[in-house]
């Protein structure tokens, strides 16, 4: 294997799970994840010559961002709801670890760029203006859109860097 | 710590089972498909001779290997309005007239043209598009693609490529359509973005296209391209 290909290998096995996992956040089901993972992988591979050296992570993130975006235009989709779960009006902190099934159904309850804006802001741990440039908006637009989501979940925290907008929304 | 940290904990809590390892073969597979579509050219128009030596070379390679992948990721497409041809003749042998982009750069405007293709293995492939650069007279080919199956005219979207940063440069989205396009679109980031088209003068049911790279600044926005006829009436899936 060249060393290229070897560095891609050890690239692949450092950060599958962790793009599979943004992946599964943002479709909610584990085989689109895959699927998505696997493509973004493929795009990745292709261009490893120019983003090797570079921010190869940060390219795999945005093209597999838009192919899990470009699938939410098609026909097949899920539809934000106004309903949260009724498990809980509230999020509790521990139970949000343990009962993945909630997470995974109030994520649901987002729109689709409630959804990637809380993902890139929250698991990425991106600064607004890096996820206003993934997702092409403004970074008030991620303000409001990250306050917007964290209030539907019922955040009350502050997102240090949304303090005049604040965490729990309006 | 605060709700939201312990929702970003929540987030990032493994799955309960671990996702499938991703298919490595498959991807590196896959991947030199998408890979060998495109070449990045060196040299100036007035070695064009050499770089389709190189061209012939490297599509002898691709023969040796499994059939290369059809356009595959392109860019996400936009159309619009027709594109200025030049009127001043190519130094590099061109088929058809070489069409302005109108951008501007220190090398010289982003022109595309195409360009024959002689490989006895492709006997359905008689040519690329070229990227390149037009400064007075010189023109400077940077990234050439070109359909590596099946016919190079076959209906459809073909040698969609570009989308990057070449010698300095941004290069734009570009490919062609084969049918009568009179708008290309793609989707980028939610929004619908227009090609900008011109129909290529040796083959006038061929369309070229290009993006505005400040619309598509990468291949990695990209959604699949949609090719519209003069009623409106979309010609691709």
């Amino acid at each position: 294997m060249a060393r290229g290909d070897e560095e891609f290998a050890e690239f692949v096995r450092a950060s599958s799970a962790r793009l599979t996992h943004a992946a599964f956040l943002l479709t909610g089901d584990r085989h689109q994840a895959e699927d998505a993972a696997q493509t973004a992988f493929t795009r990745t591979y292709a261009a490893w010559s120019r983003v090797r050296h570079k921010d190869a992570y940060g390219y795999a993130r945005t093209v597999l961002v838009n192919h899990v975006i470009d699938g939410w235009r098609r026909p097949i989709r899920e539809y934000a709801t106004e309903a949260m779960p009724e498990q809980q009006d509230r999020l509790d902190v521990d139970k949000a670890v343990t009962q993945r099934a909630w997470l995974t159904a109030v994520l649901k309850t987002l729109t689709d760029r409630e959804r990637a804006v809380v993902v890139l802001r929250h698991f990425f741990d991106l600064p607004e203006a890096d996820v206003a440039r993934e997702l092409g908006v403004s970074v008030g637009t991620v303000k409001s859109t990250n306050s917007r989501a964290l209030a539907k979940l019922r955040i009350e925290a502050a997102d240090p860097e949304d303090t005049l907008i604040g965490g729990s929304g309006r | 710590m605060n709700e939201l940290d312990d929702f970003r904990a929540a987030l990032r809590q493994p799955p309960g089972e671990p996702f499938a390892e991703p298919d490595l073969a498959r991807i590196m597979r896959d991947g030199t498909r998408l890979r060998r579509r495109r070449r990045v050219l060196t040299g100036t128009a007035g070695i064009a001779a050499a770089a389709a030596v190189v061209l012939v070379i490297v599509f002898a390679v691709q023969l040796r290997q499994p059939p290369p992948a059809p356009v595959a990721q392109p860019p996400a497409p936009v159309s619009a309005t027709p594109v200025p041809t030049t009127s001043r003749p190519p130094v590099v042998p061109a088929i058809g007239d070489v069409v302005g982009t109108g951008i501007r750069t220190p090398a010289g405007e982003i022109v595309l043209y195409a360009q024959a293709i002689d490989v006895p293995q492709l006997p359905n492939v008689r040519f690329g598009l070229v990227a390149g650069f037009r400064s007075g007279d010189s023109l400077q080919a940077v990234l050439m693609s070109n359909e590596t199956r099946g016919s190079d005219l076959s209906f459809g979207f073909h040698a969609t490529d570009g989308g990057e940063v070449i010698r300095d440069q941004l290069i734009p989205v570009f490919g062609y359509f084969s049918g009568r396009a009179a708008r290309i679109t793609t989707t980028v980031h939610g929004k619908t973005v227009e090609a900008h088209l011109a129909t290529w003068t040796a083959d006038k049911t061929v369309v070229i296209f290009w993006f505005d790279p400040a619309e598509v600044p990468n291949s990695a926005v990209l959604t699949p391209l949609i090719a519209y006829d003069g009623d409106g009436k979309r010609l691709t899936k």
